[in-house]
């Protein structure tokens, strides 16, 4: 029984060793974290023409002004910023700097948005966690594994490795005044209250609305899920860009057609991104292709697809963003 | 391959020589290519000799293999590449699948079409026409064709795709001489193939590929596939910009001029086209993607409908429909399923009682004295003839006995069932569960060969693409009762449980308790996967498709050969390669006394007071321990371990028994100090401890990562202890 006591007490001194250990560690991370989010803001700012100075880091980073005044030191020793009068601007090194921790922002976002299943809401808050720890090694890899992108799931472009990138065209959705058709090319997801009600409402990068009417402080759009309403105040953080495609009239949701029935597809959500777009694309899931929707499993879903001449099973979540137009039968 | 078959005029037309893995000294190179469940194995098979395993379910050839053969005294090397449904992906087998086309440049690319979806699969070989030029379409399948009434002119689609059409029914091995005899002329060059390439392109699409083309062409005119890359570069495909970027993209393409010479010119080239397309991708946005998979589609289906005629009439087709409406029915599928599993299991039950005490009877009753007088009589000391005979030789002969005949009957039974086609129905029919706990659809897929082999199952997780939901896959594979602890599971239910049972229905109860342990598997495979997403592995679960391939008639015969040749034998193998050793180890433990005790004896003690909270002894711990290894040589190991230990009468000291019925078994574990609740805790540990050391090792190699290793090792033994605490406990609470 002794040798048990002394085997459990020495994985308890083992665990204890690694916590200090990694509390040591922390500790040093933190201090390379302020150091970049600091550069992150000011970099905004000088692009923004918004004066970057103490006060607006010490807002921006939310630290004592003794911490702030230390921060400032370092950045400046370490020749990443410049002072001019109480405002600071970044130097090149510091600019280049920064625009790495936005490019390893954006392409983590793209990588969550594309590879993994984690919620919408959720990507900016990953990403500004991953951002400050991604290796070369790692983001040669997912730049790869994702084919070199150019934008994040946003829409904000995505600074190559010298800091190049293309700027966005599009307005303000608050400045349109015309009624029609248009396409969210970005979505800002700062700040995140704001953001949080663009995720509410349902809008996203790459969709497409129609403008309805604009209303003292609303506007009413109309997209493929129904008519919303967008307060000005949201639609200042939205950037869209006029379209002239069509979305004809009787077109469904693939999930609304019942089994036996049979449908033609009219076009993919914008929703549908990333390597499941293309798996679809791939199967023959394209504008005029025939489905046949065949069997459902015990809780209705998955259902099973005739799809050229094959069987498919795909998952709700998938079928609702595939648009068809019933086919009925002409006998 | 007998001799027989090599002699019979079917499989030879005197030319063909199959070389198997002789892989030496090539003249050409084959690759195989084509969509999932079109027959590309079979075709792979026919020509190399060779018995790669085919089985009914998308995604199964993950790897690539490699065969040859010799027609025509030539040697031609054949590489089978995963199925895809098209190139212009980024899923891990396209990549394979691609870059070998691209950059192994083989000489002949056959693509096996499905002759029943004709439009589908031409807009893979129009990719690949894209590509390479020598391409010979495998028109396979045409037999299933002709029963569904389906007419394809092969003239009016060779010429349109300006490529060999043969038709094939590889199962059959109709065909596969002309396939042969036309590999060899596109080989050799006497076949000139004009590939058709898809022109009509959508106008902004068509302007970028016509300018990078020209580009392309203009400073690498040793390109062959100019278009090709001009299309990759707007796909942003890494392997493609990396190669003109180090210039190493002569190595592409046929390469004969001197790279060294070029290399100043050839970067300020590479740079000024990689911007330009940098720039197209700009202007063309997210659609064009949608818009090459369109007009690639578009060009398959005026292909199509030039060659193929259906006949109005409803053919034998509607069969598959009337199948599905009772095997993945709202109502009925999941019925069906238990129904199988029972059925499956109640068959290995009842079935490998007799031919067990058979093999025991001849290895241990009829042998074991014969090689004992055999060793005596070339006078072998007593210790190494007890090492050899008593340890190595009785583990192995329990483990054929005790292994064999359920193996025998479970890997054919599961094997007949995959072929059918019916492991994507479970999927489909269990997929509403996977989503909810957020974990990948396919996991269902991999979980189901997991039953089969656990480091199968793991290897089988590279169909799920998200990283996240492929780690969750690997961690909870093990949940699946693997074929080393069917036996184990049997082997006490029948002991403890059924024996409870009236003798009648013996064999039904004992077939649903381990229904039980097996059903509590996939449920702890929820459970897990449920716990991971909500922990360690956040998110939600990921989009995905699944492929119901049609039902295929299983080929009971060859399905009876293969799943003895490739699965039972090899896994009995594995077990007898470690059960030697194994046995070694216990005889020793047993045999050497330190301080008048045997070893085993201080490390039982050592064991027994800690393994008493579990409801388990030394014994089993131990036995547990000797066989990470394989599963399979659980139950001989506790079993030579109690009888060397406990003395027990009848049976010599320190030498190994003579045991062939479940009845010994039985008698001899309760004077082992079993009693029921030690079966269960036995059998609840059996299904929830660390995997063996291959499914391990393939888990490290799998993921590339200690920590992940660890979790997938250490988790199930923490939850297994845990589980055995806790019955154990409640049952002293209500005992």
């Amino acid at each position: 029984m002794s040798l048990w006591i002394i085997l459990s007490i020495s994985a308890l001194i083992t665990v204890a060793v690694i916590y200090i250990v990694r509390l040591k560690q922390k500790s040093r991370t933190s201090e390379k974290i302020e150091i970049e989010n600091a550069l992150k803001h000011i970099y905004t700012s000088n692009e923004e023409k918004i004066p970057a100075t103490f006060n607006s880091l010490k807002g921006q980073t939310e630290l004592s002004d003794k911490k702030v005044l230390t921060l400032i030191d370092r950045l400046l020793k370490r020749n990443l910023i410049t002072r001019k009068l109480n405002e600071f601007f970044l130097t090149n090194s510091g600019k280049k700097y920064a625009l790495n921790i936005i490019r390893n922002h954006r392409l983590w976002e793209k990588y969550l948005a594309e590879e993994t299943g984690l919620g919408h809401d959720k990507w900016h808050e990953e990403a500004e966690i991953k951002e400050h720890f991604m290796t070369d090694e790692e983001r040669k890899r997912i730049e790869k594994k994702l084919g070199y992108p150019l934008r994040d799931p946003h829409g904000d472009p995505i600074p190559d490795e010298n800091g190049e990138y293309f700027e966005l065209g599009g307005v303000q959705l608050s400045e349109i005044t015309a009624r029609g058709k248009y396409k969210i090319i970005h979505v800002e997801d700062e700040p995140n209250e704001v953001y949080e009600k663009i995720l509410k409402i349902g809008l996203f990068p790459n969709m497409t609305i129609e403008l309805d009417d604009i209303l003292s402080d609303e506007i009413l759009i109309i997209t493929d899920d129904g008519p919303k309403r967008i307060p000005k105040s949201v639609a200042i953080n939205l950037t869209v860009k006029p379209v002239d495609e069509e979305i004809p009239k009787g077109v469904v949701k693939l999930t609304e057609i019942p089994i036996g029935g049979r449908c033609r597809v009219v076009k993919l959500s914008e929703k549908l991104v990333g390597p499941s777009r293309r798996r679809l694309l791939d199967l023959g899931v394209i504008p005029s292709t025939e489905i046949k929707v065949m069997f459902q499993n015990i809780s209705g879903n998955p259902r099973a697809y005739e799809i050229k001449s094959t069987l498919i099973a795909l998952r709700d979540d998938v079928a609702g963003l595939i648009y068809v137009r019933e086919i009925k039968d002409e006998q | 391959m007998s001799n027989k078959c090599k002699d019979c005029p079917v499989n030879n037309n005197g030319a063909l020589k199959r070389l198997g893995e002789n892989l030496n000294n090539f003249d050409f190179h084959i690759a195989l290519a084509g969509n999932p469940n079109v027959g590309k194995s079979t075709v792979f098979n026919n020509l190399t000799g060779l018995h790669q395993h085919t089985g009914n379910w998308p995604g199964k050839t993950v790897a690539r293999a490699e065969g040859a053969y010799e027609f025509k005294e030539k040697k031609f090397k054949v590489i089978d590449l995963p199925g895809t449904y098209s190139l212009l992906s980024t899923s891990t087998d396209e990549d394979i699948a691609r870059n070998f086309i691209l950059f192994g440049k083989p000489d002949v690319t056959v693509v096996v079409v499905d002759a029943t979806k004709l439009e589908r699969n031409l807009n893979l070989v129009l990719q690949i026409l894209e590509i390479t030029p020598n391409v010979v379409v495998c028109l396979n399948l045409i037999d299933e064709a002709k029963r569904k009434n389906i007419k394809i002119n092969e003239r009016q689609l060779s010429k349109d795709l300006g490529v060999p059409v043969i038709p094939a029914a590889a199962r059959q091995r109709a065909g596969m001489n002309e396939l042969l005899e036309y590999i060899y002329q596109v080989a050799s060059g006497e076949f000139i193939c004009k590939p058709k390439r898809v022109t009509k392109f959508d106008k902004k699409v068509s302007h970028a590929i016509d300018d990078l083309t020209k580009r392309i062409s203009g400073s690498y005119p040793h390109f062959s596939n100019p278009r090709w890359i001009a299309l990759r570069l707007l796909e942003g495909d890494e392997k493609i910009i990396s190669a003109l970027e180090v210039s190493e993209s002569g190595e592409l393409f046929n390469e004969e001029n001197h790279l060294d010479e070029r290399k100043g010119n050839d970067n300020y080239k590479a740079k000024e086209i990689l911007d330009r397309a940098k720039k197209y991708r700009w202007e063309l946005g997210d659609e064009f993607h949608d818009k090459i998979v369109e007009d690639i589609y578009a060009e398959a289906g005026r292909i199509a409908s030039r060659s193929v005629t259906y006949n109005e009439e409803k053919g034998s087709s509607d069969w598959d429909v009337i199948l599905d409406k009772i095997v993945i029915n709202k109502y009925s599928g999941f019925l069906v399923m238990f129904l199988l599993l029972a059925v499956v299991l109640w068959l290995t039950v009842q079935g490998a009682n007799y031919p067990s005490d058979l093999l025991a009877n001849l290895l241990l009753d009829k042998l074991l004295p014969v090689l004992h007088s055999a060793a005596n009589a070339i006078h072998l000391p007593l210790w190494l003839s007890g090492i050899l005979i008593d340890g190595g030789y009785l583990a192995m002969a329990w483990v054929i006995s005790v292994m064999l005949p359920p193996m025998a009957i479970f890997f054919p039974l599961f094997t007949l069932l995959e072929d059918f086609g019916y492991l994507p129905r479970v999927a489909f029919n269990m997929d509403n569960l996977f989503r909810k706990v957020g974990a990948h659809g396919k996991q269902a897929l991999t979980m189901t060969m997991g039953f089969g082999c656990n480091a199968a199952g793991v290897v089988a997780t590279r169909i799920i693409d998200s990283p996240r939901e492929r780690l969750i896959a690997i961690i909870t594979n093990n949940f699946s009762l693997c074929n080393g602890r069917w036996p184990t599971q049997i082997l006490l239910a029948t002991i403890f449980v059924g024996a409870l049972a009236p003798p009648a229905l013996a064999g039904i109860v004992s077939a649903g308790v381990v229904i039980g342990i097996a059903l509590l598997g996939v449920f702890l495979t929820l459970v897990v996967s449920w716990g991971l997403s909500k922990t360690l592995l956040k998110g939600e679960a990921s989009a995905f498709s699944l492929e119901l391939p049609p039902y295929r008639p299983p080929r009971i015969l060859q399905t009876l050969y293969t799943s003895l040749i490739d699965r039972t034998l090899i896994v009995l193998w594995r077990a007898i390669i470690f059960a030697f050793p194994a046995g070694l180890i216990i005889w020793l433990l047993a045999n050497v006394n330190v301080s008048g005790m045997p070893l085993a004896q201080y490390v039982i003690d050592f064991i027994d007071p800690a393994a008493f909270f579990f409801g388990l002894n030394g014994i089993i711990i131990l036995a547990f321990i000797i066989a990470i290894p394989a599963n399979e040589i659980v139950i001989p190991t506790i079993l030579m371990l109690t009888v060397l230990i406990h003395g027990v009468a009848g049976y010599s000291h320190g030498v190994l028994f003579e045991l062939n019925s479940v009845a010994d078994t039985a008698k001899l574990l309760q004077l082992g100090g079993w009693t029921l609740l030690t079966a269960i805790n036995v059998m609840i540990f059996s299904l929830v401890h660390n995997p063996c050391s291959t499914t391990i090792y393939t888990i490290y190699k799998e993921t590339g990562s200690v920590k992940w290793t660890s979790v997938a090792t250490l988790l199930p033994v923490a939850l297994g202890l845990t589980f055995t605490f806790l019955i154990t406990q409640v049952w002293h609470l209500f005992g």
